[in-house]
């Protein structure tokens, strides 16, 4: 079964199998907050007060379960936020801006407060990364569980496979993870948060296609089993017949539907979840989708929801035989795919 | 009718004769309660009466010692009656003014209210090292209390059923102070007066303090509130998960957990005798999450329960 992916104005061909999709832009972020700046030791003060309270807001994130280091949040931040020898440097440079404030010795403080702005914009860093690294821990168990409950229902898989693709990467992520802890000065930080950011877009990849490839053995096994398919049936009037047909005996999909982005859910964008649905739509002779199945699921319920629903609303041209329009089925793909980096709602440094 | 007060010494001022000068006790006590005497049409207010003329000790069921003490009002033919219970940050109780022909019955009623009157014992730690070595003063539920004070360092406390030793906690000084709840226990089957909670704060105007407070083991009539509480206290659960809170703002910490229930106690064959202790340790610090968990693992061994 060959699968042709459209791009929004694309030809859509008859008698094909039609992926649609939204344009595609797929990054993971993990944004840096800009370097502050300090003119006076109260300005310092605020901002190390701030860091203090960003080690609390993570640290009682509800995040509390284990991640594949077998670390929770509450640990990442006792041991990398404002560690010991952090708060310690942070400390006596804010002691040495004080003395050179009351000599007011402005050059020297200057100086002192610029170092200081370093140190904390380290600390910033620190929080941001740890930050995006566990709302997208959040969001893998999501992607994770969705894989074990299709795993469950399709007894022949073969888990030795698909962790050789995910497991490996898993460990990327928590060393990328580690090394950008590690770094001693904000250019290694941004190098290290590079790395991050591949792995992290790579994971979600990985669990998006492995998810797809179940959820397609899946269909395939239910559809040998004789087990009837999601399917929904039209319940409101057909819009106005279509003027043309598709000129084959097969309908197919007028050029001049709503964008997917309208029927992507926003739960499912959140959790950053992609997929590929495979509809079976019965178009009437006048153009109208009368019923829709779902051929192949994506693994995400709601996502193959929104494929039927969108189908139902779709314009088609009827198929054609002997220059009379005649129902007909046609099967195409619904593609979800993000269209913005990946990025969570939530808080940020 | 009698006049309730409550006199508080400065904290950092201990003064082992003051608790026997009943001049300057009543001196004290003339600042807030106005006692005049008519010269002419004038009404002087009297600031001073000098030592008491009749002193005694008075012990209540509570086993507390009281002070009664009487000043004649020999130009009313009267006298001003106290009866003051000496407290580590000073002295509660009771003033009335009774004519002499009635001193013999007011001081039996004074007497008799003492043993309806509830107090909690505060101070500071100074303020408290002085009120327990005034062993003929202090209640007889103190003689098993142990108090070790090294100023600015830590303190020790110790009593038949609670340790809890400062040091890792809280830095300790002049404005701390210990707060000691009296309650009604059972012990073996016996209902007895004794220490049901102990609060030692870092500064008694601030937010830094750790708790422990005595449950007993709710009868099954109790209400629903008191043995729901019991149940996510012996499951650690709910309130008492042991999980670091704090408020909005990030600047009130706090932790609220369990201990005991191992002890002779957890055993007892009344379960009426069954105690745990709800542990709260709260700062108002500006503190990072790893030093709250310090302080946390701490807290597990520097608070003991021994019943």
């Amino acid at each position: 079964m060959s699968i042709a992916q459209a791009r929004p104005g694309a030809r859509l061909q008859a008698g094909l199998l039609f992926a649609l999709a939204c344009p595609a832009v797929h990054a993971a972020t993990y944004s840096l907050p800009p370097p502050p700046r300090f003119d006076t030791v109260p300005q310092l003060d605020e901002a190390l007060d701030q860091l203090r309270k960003m080690s609390w807001a993570l640290y009682s994130d509800a995040l509390a379960q284990a991640d594949s280091r077998g670390r929770t949040i509450a640990q990442d931040v006792n041991q990398w936020l404002l560690s010991p020898d952090h708060e310690e440097r942070l400390a006596a440079l804010r002691a040495r801006a004080q003395s050179q404030s009351a000599a007011a010795d402005s050059a020297a403080l200057q100086a002192t407060l610029g170092e200081a702005a370093t140190r904390v914009q380290q600390e910033r860093c620190f929080a941001a990364v740890l930050a995006g690294y566990w709302r997208y821990r959040e969001l893998l168990a999501r992607h994770e569980a969705r894989l074990q409950a299709l795993k469950e229902r399709l007894p022949q898989d073969e888990p030795a496979a698909r962790q050789r693709r995910i497991a490996p990467l898993v460990m990327r992520w928590a060393g990328a993870l580690t090394a950008a802890m590690s770094a001693d000065s904000l250019s290694a930080e941004e190098v290290a948060v590079e790395e991050l950011t591949r792995t992290t877009e790579q994971l979600f990849s990985a669990y998006n296609e492995e998810r797809g490839e179940l959820a397609s053995s899946l269909s395939t096994q239910e559809r040998a089993q004789g087990k009837a398919p999601l399917t929904q049936t039209r319940q409101t009037p057909c819009q106005e017949p279509h003027p043309q047909t598709s000129g084959s005996p097969k309908p197919r999909l007028a050029v001049n539907n709503r964008a997917l982005e309208e029927v992507y859910p926003a739960s499912s964008k959140h959790a950053l979840f992609e997929g590929r649905t495979v509809i079976d739509a019965s178009v009437s002779a006048n153009g109208c989708a009368e019923q829709a199945a779902v051929y192949q699921s994506s693994g995400v319920e709601e996502l193959d929801d929104a494929a039927l629903r969108w189908t139902l609303q779709a314009h088609f041209l009827p198929g054609e035989r002997d220059h009379q329009a005649v129902t007909g089925v046609v099967r195409f793909a619904v593609k979800f795919v993000l269209s913005a980096p990946l990025s969570y709602q939530g808080w940020s440094p | 009718m009698a006049t309730l007060f409550s006199l508080q010494y400065p904290a950092s001022m201990p003064d082992k004769q003051r608790y026997r000068d009943s001049r300057e006790f009543m001196d004290l006590l003339l600042k807030g309660v106005k006692v005049p005497r008519m010269v002419g049409t004038q009404a002087v207010r009297i600031t001073s009466f000098g030592p008491a003329q009749q002193e005694e000790l008075l012990r209540d069921h509570f086993g507390r010692v009281w002070q009664l003490r009487a000043w004649s009002l020999g130009f009313a033919d009267a006298y001003i009656v106290t009866l003051a219970l000496p407290t580590p940050d000073g002295y509660v109780g009771m003033q009335t003014i009774a004519p002499s022909f009635l001193l013999d019955p007011i001081k039996e009623t004074l007497g008799f209210v003492a043993d309806y009157l509830y107090l909690s014992y505060s101070g500071s730690l100074t303020q408290w090292r002085a009120f327990l070595d005034r062993r003929e003063l202090r209640p007889a539920v103190f003689d098993r209390f142990k108090l070790q004070y090294e100023p600015d360092k830590r303190v020790r406390l110790e009593s038949p059923r609670v340790q809890l030793d400062s040091a890792g906690l809280m830095s300790l000084g002049a404005r701390s102070s210990l707060d000691l709840q009296m309650t009604y226990m059972l012990d073996h089957g016996r209902l007895i007066w004794d220490v049901g909670g102990i609060t030692l704060r870092q500064d008694r105007d601030k937010g830094t303090f750790v708790a422990a407070y005595r449950q007993a083991n709710p009868a099954e009539d109790a209400g629903r509130g008191p043995r729901e509480r019991w149940e996510h206290m012996t499951k650690h659960n709910g309130d008492f998960s042991g999980t670091a809170q704090h408020d909005n703002e990030f600047k009130n910490f706090w932790v609220r957990t369990v201990a005991g229930g191992v002890g002779p106690s957890a055993s007892a064959s009344d379960p009426g005798s069954r105690a745990l202790y709800e542990v709260v340790y709260n700062t108002d610090n500006a503190i990072l999450p790893r030093q709250f968990d310090d302080i946390q693992s701490k807290l597990a061994q520097d608070l003991k329960i021994t019943e």
